[in-house]
């Protein structure tokens, strides 16, 4: 017997490929502090469904259970006058956490695959008060968290999960004023806000535990947080950490619309703790959401199920948490909590709408319906407060597909009735106050998907894909009739659409070709594209310019995170963080793309920055510029191993600063 | 190191490291179902983080740190301590490796731990005490007990070809 014994026997220990599969899916829908390619989690989603499919047999929509069901039904007639109904103890709990473990099995962790997005507006956003960039966000007014933020004298930045301070006064001498370091090796520093002195870092932090049920049979539990922390940094040597409110959840994203700050977070529940235990052997508090606000001590916090509402026929099990607070004042966090789940968010100044999706499947199993559940809260003054809820069918593809305004929230959809994308139709449907359909265009591009939207003033964008881009100009001047104007057909499809003025539209997205390998056409994508087009005439939308960037494989955060995007109409200025791939998968340079912009000239390249110092750096991720943002007539390029200042007019570098 | 795609990286990885990550947890913890769940976080955690690898071995050495700290966070949570039993049932091809196997799995952790990186990931002692944050002198001295351990355990001993 021998050590090669031992190597032998240690040979013979694999993974089971199951798992291995299982990870690797799993994994891709993790959430980093990066956001990137949003195709995965959509695919995964599909699989999850389609294994799902061939794994439960049909089922009918829930039904309410036995002892909750005539108050449910109540609720349901009175939704319009009063909130949602109250969990109200934990009995109800567990009976309706069982019921739809029961009926749902399987569909107990989907809220796993949220997808963080954020949201922005159709009004053109323009620099406030100083002459420096601000995160290109939805809604004017309604702020979103980034990874860098300025005030036009310092730039914080998360670099390495750490925040650094940076003074950029003198930009061919920028120092460092200090850093803010997160020792804690479990809290990921995800995003922040900038709001005067107050800097906001928003971040999670994720335990890993093992769990068991009476049966003694042990399952992993993750208790995640989200957590914003309010450093006050009038001293920008020594940012002071102020509050930290943590909600328990996966984050989901964020908004900040004045002093206040709103947070929205998913919580699982383990319900396989439910499957094999009577609701007395299971300890009450280990299933209330937890909380922390350190304005009312450093404890944690439960919320008890009298204070906790339930929509009504929600299907994951799972908790959607809402804190609010406002970083001027000491007073309680407002945090409110459903059952219930959410997938995307949109924020106008007064309302935040959490979106869900709902699949019903038909009893033959196949086909199915899918319709999308909107969750309609109220904002104002650091509260939050469930208003209203409607359905519209499809799913929505991000913060874009949805708009408010002048009272009426319009969202796009892509529907389907089965896998097969031929099915596809694209609908855009308008709601009154009262979450309630009033106007509607269905049938858009069948067998096509949405790809983006954007919505500016009376109309609506839409650019849906298969083998060519038509690009959708839809009125929605009167509310109950929208109508589609024009449309525009084009190689290739935007990810992002930008408003120009209000007669002109910036596409970011993809070029493509149809290639034949011999078995049948395939489209494929043939590196990025960037169009300018003019919708003075909306019948008939032109493409004004494009520029093609770098081959297949070329890519750019812009294409699934508008926060990369750096514009400015002022400055005739579009940049962005580009990774350009030419021939053979070459990845050929990283760092920022700069064009100028105009409507007599189109795009004109500028120059492209680069934080990497040699040929060879361009492949490490230290170097990879992450955001460009400009103060006065400085464009900063930000990557996690330096912060570099490009001279807007030359071209000419700066200065820099190691980070 | 190329980032531009996360996901085929974690693919990568995960193809590349699955099995050094699998079975140092099942060394150290000797269970199966607790090996796959540490498995899947070890992952996780590179999916969440993404971090920057300066190199190949950076980055195993990495996992392996991670690996480490999940199945000590998982053997020391309360509801588990006392139930993180061997898997008896673990099956190999010959009753050589068998009875080596469950040697070494019945060591106490740390040893175990050191021999695995020892004798199969061969690190030498020095590499060991970077990855574990152990003093050198602390590793040599595992080592040569979980030896001692092994030879009353094992006819002829763990060391002979």
């Amino acid at each position: 017997m021998s050590k090669k014994d031992y190597i032998d026997a240690v040979n013979e220990i694999q993974v089971s490929e199951k798992l291995k599969e299982e990870t690797i899916q799993k994994a891709a829908q993790v959430k980093s502090k990066k956001t990137y390619n949003k195709i995965y989690p959509l695919a995964s989603l599909a699989i999850m469904c389609a294994v799902l499919m061939t794994i439960i047999l049909p089922h009918k929509s829930i039904a309410p259970i036995g002892q909750l069901k005539d108050e449910i039904q109540k609720d349901e007639a009175e939704k319009v006058e009063s909130a949602l109904p109250k969990v109200e103890n934990f009995e109800n709990f567990y009976a309706m956490l069982k019921d739809r473990e029961d009926n749902y099995g399987l569909f107990y962790n989907t809220t796993a695959d949220t997808v963080k997005t954020e949201s922005v507006d159709s009004i053109n956003r323009e620099e406030t008060s100083g002459d420096f960039s601000t995160t290109n966000v939805q809604v004017e007014g309604v702020d979103e968290a980034d990874i860098v933020k300025t005030d036009g004298e310092y730039i914080y930045y998360i670099q390495n999960n750490n925040i650094t301070i940076t003074d950029v006064s003198d930009n061919t001498k920028m120092l460092s004023s200090s850093k803010i370091e997160f020792d804690d090796e479990e809290f990921n520093a995800e995003e922040m806000y900038l709001n005067d002195n107050k800097l906001v870092v928003i971040g999670t932090n994720i335990t890993y535990n093992v769990v068991e049920d009476s049966t003694e049979t042990k399952y992993p539990s993750n208790t995640s947080y989200t957590i914003a922390s309010t450093y006050n940094v009038e001293n920008k040597t020594e940012p002071e950490l102020e509050r930290t409110v943590e909600v328990e959840g996966y984050y989901l994203s964020s908004r900040m619309i004045g002093d206040d700050v709103y947070l929205v977070a998913n919580k699982n529940i383990y319900t396989y703790l439910l499957r094999n235990s009577t609701c007395d052997e299971l300890e009450e508090d280990y299933f209330k959401p937890r909380y922390v606000d350190t304005a009312l001590g450093e404890e944690t916090k439960y919320i008890n199920y009298d204070c906790i509402y339930y929509i009504p026929e929600f299907e994951d099990s799972s908790y959607l948490n809402i804190a609010a607070f406002n970083i001027t004042n000491e007073e309680p966090a407002n945090i409110e909590s459903y059952l219930g789940a959410g997938n995307e968010i949109y924020a106008s100044n007064t309302n935040l709408y959490v979106t869900k999706g709902k699949y019903n499947y038909e009893e033959n199993g196949g086909n199915y319906d899918v319709d999308t559940e909107i969750y309609k809260f109220n904002l104002k003054d650091a509260t939050c407060t469930f208003e209203k809820s409607g359905t519209v069918p499809g799913t929505v593809l991000n913060q874009f597909s949805m708009d408010e305004k002048d009272g009426y929230f319009r969202i796009a959809t892509t529907d389907s009735t089965s896998w097969n994308s031929e099915d596809n139709t694209n609908n855009l449907y308008v709601l009154n106050e009262n979450m309630e359909i009033v106007g509607k265009v269905e049938g858009l591009a069948p067998g096509e998907r949405i790809y983006s939207v954007r919505f500016m003033g009376d109309r609506a964008y839409m650019v849906t894909f298969v083998q060519t881009d038509p690009l959708f100009v839809i009125d929605l001047s009167n509310p109950t009739n929208p109508t589609v104007l024009g449309e525009l057909k084009i190689p290739g499809y935007s990810k992002y659409l930008h408003p120009y003025d209000d007669t002109h539209l910036i596409g970011i997205g993809e070029d493509t070709k149809v290639v034949n390998y011999g078995y049948g056409d395939q489209v494929v994508t043939n590196g990025m594209k960037m169009a300018l087009f003019d919708v003075t005439d909306p019948n008939n939308p032109i493409e004004m310019y494009n520029v093609k960037i770098g081959k297949k494989g070329t890519y750019s955060e812009i294409l699934n995170n508008h926060k990369a995007l750096l514009f400015s109409k002022e400055k005739n200025l579009i940049a962005f963080p580009i990774s350009i791939t030419e021939d053979d998968y070459n990845v050929t340079f990283q760092g920022a793309i700069v064009y100028g912009i105009s409507l007599d000239k189109g795009f004109e390249l500028k120059g492209k920055i680069t934080n990497s110092q040699s040929n060879i750096d361009k492949y490490y991720s230290r170097n990879t510029v992450q955001r460009i943002i400009y103060i006065g007539d400085t464009l900063y390029t930000l990557s996690r191993s330096l912060i570099k200042a490009t001279d807007m007019n030359t071209m000419e570098t700066k200065g820099s600063i190691i980070l | 190191m190329v980032y531009i795609n996360r996901n085929k990286i974690i693919e990568e990885t995960i193809e590349k490291y699955s099995n050094m990550v699998y079975r140092l947890a099942m060394a150290r913890t000797g269970n199966v179902e607790i090996s796959e769940d540490v498995y899947q976080e070890v992952f996780f955690r590179l999916a969440r983080k993404m971090p920057e690898f300066e190199s190949e071995e950076h980055k195993k050495a990495w996992l392996i740190r991670v690996t480490i700290n999940c199945t000590k966070t998982i053997l020391n949570s309360s509801f588990l301590k006392h139930r993180a039993e061997l898997d008896e049932n673990l099956k190999f091809e010959t009753p050589e490796r068998h009875d080596v196997y469950y040697a070494v799995l019945n060591l106490p952790i740390k040893y175990r731990t050191v021999i695995h990186l020892y004798y199969y990931e061969e690190y030498s002692i020095k590499e060991i005490s970077k990855i574990l944050k152990v003093n050198e002198n602390t590793i040599k001295s595992r080592l040569a007990r979980a030896r001692s351990k092994l030879e009353k355990i094992l006819e002829g001993g763990f060391e002979n070809e």
